[in-house]
């Protein structure tokens, strides 16, 4: 599933238009928690992150786990300074009003899987 | 990282990798204000960098690795839990001081953890550096050198006891 295909179905607002390259990435791996130190050991590589946390530390820790995307529950938004290190980073960050649950849910429904399915 | 003793393994290290002889470790619970503190200072070279510096995620003093996390992880698990992380020069050793607090009560404070495990694991493995460790719990207080650990483990997870 393209990026940008989730994005549409979802319904996410893209906050960082300016990480072209992402949006015809295929993502076929997802991984849910708010715990970096969690998500720098176990996300997949390639994958989408979902979270809550909006701190400038998702960033490097998605950067360092070579994510994808990130996608920010509950309509929480990063800083301005947190998008720019994205935009650097070329990871691809979206928000949405849903929360984790429902987010991850609707991801899974479309194919995108954990690392153990 | 899911509990405090971990992030606290993480700053010893740091300053062992520093090359610092004398360490001091401090785990400071004030029950009446709602506080737990955790200091770390040593006698090392201090800060390469200023303290904004080494709070940022995307700074690291290792060779070959773009991200340093482990005051970043700490400081946001400290915020997130009412407080807040400070680093700086120690006026005591003269080298690096971190402090981290924050509620003690807050429901997004992480456990202890096994503080012992990790301070034992630090002095066991670095005979070269002098440790102390200041425990205290309101008005009860215990100081032990690392040389004394193996004798007075027995006060440090009594400590840790008292708060898990």
């Amino acid at each position: 599933m393209k990026l940008e295909d989730i994005a549409r179905e979802l319904g996410l607002a893209e906050l960082t238009p300016e990480v072209s390259g992402n949006v015809e990435a295929e993502i076929e791996r997802g991984y849910a928690s708010d715990l970096l130190s969690d998500v720098l050991a176990n996300a997949p590589e390639g994958g989408v992150l979902v979270t809550l946390q909006v701190h400038l530390n998702v960033i490097a820790v998605a950067s360092h786990a070579e994510l994808a995307a990130v996608i920010f529950a509950g309509s929480r938004r990063p800083d301005d300074d947190v998008r720019a290190k994205a935009i650097a980073e070329g990871i691809s960050l979206y928000v949405s009003p849903a929360d984790t649950f429902d987010i991850v849910g609707r991801l899974y429904a479309m194919g995108v899987k954990g690392n153990h399915a | 990282m899911h509990d405090l003793s971990l992030y606290l393994l993480d700053i010893i290290e740091n300053s062992v990798r520093a090359g610092a002889t004398r360490i001091s470790v401090g785990v400071t619970v004030e029950r009446a204000a709602d506080s737990l503190e955790i200091t770390v200072e040593d006698d090392g070279p201090g800060l390469p960098v200023t303290p904004h510096e080494a709070l940022d995620p995307f700074f690291t003093t290792k060779k070959g690795k773009k991200t340093g996390l482990g005051l970043s992880l700490f400081r946001q698990a400290a915020e997130a839990a009412g407080g807040g992380l400070s680093v700086g020069r120690s006026a005591d050793l003269g080298g690096a001081f971190v402090r981290a607090w924050m509620g003690l009560g807050n429901v997004d404070r992480p456990p202890l953890g096994d503080v012992a495990a990790s301070i034992f694991t630090m002095v066991a493995t670095n005979p070269e550096v002098d440790f102390v460790v200041d425990l205290a719990d309101g008005d009860k207080r215990t100081s032990l050198r690392g040389s004394e650990l193996p004798q007075r483990l027995p006060a440090l997870v009594a400590y840790q006891e008292a708060l898990t």
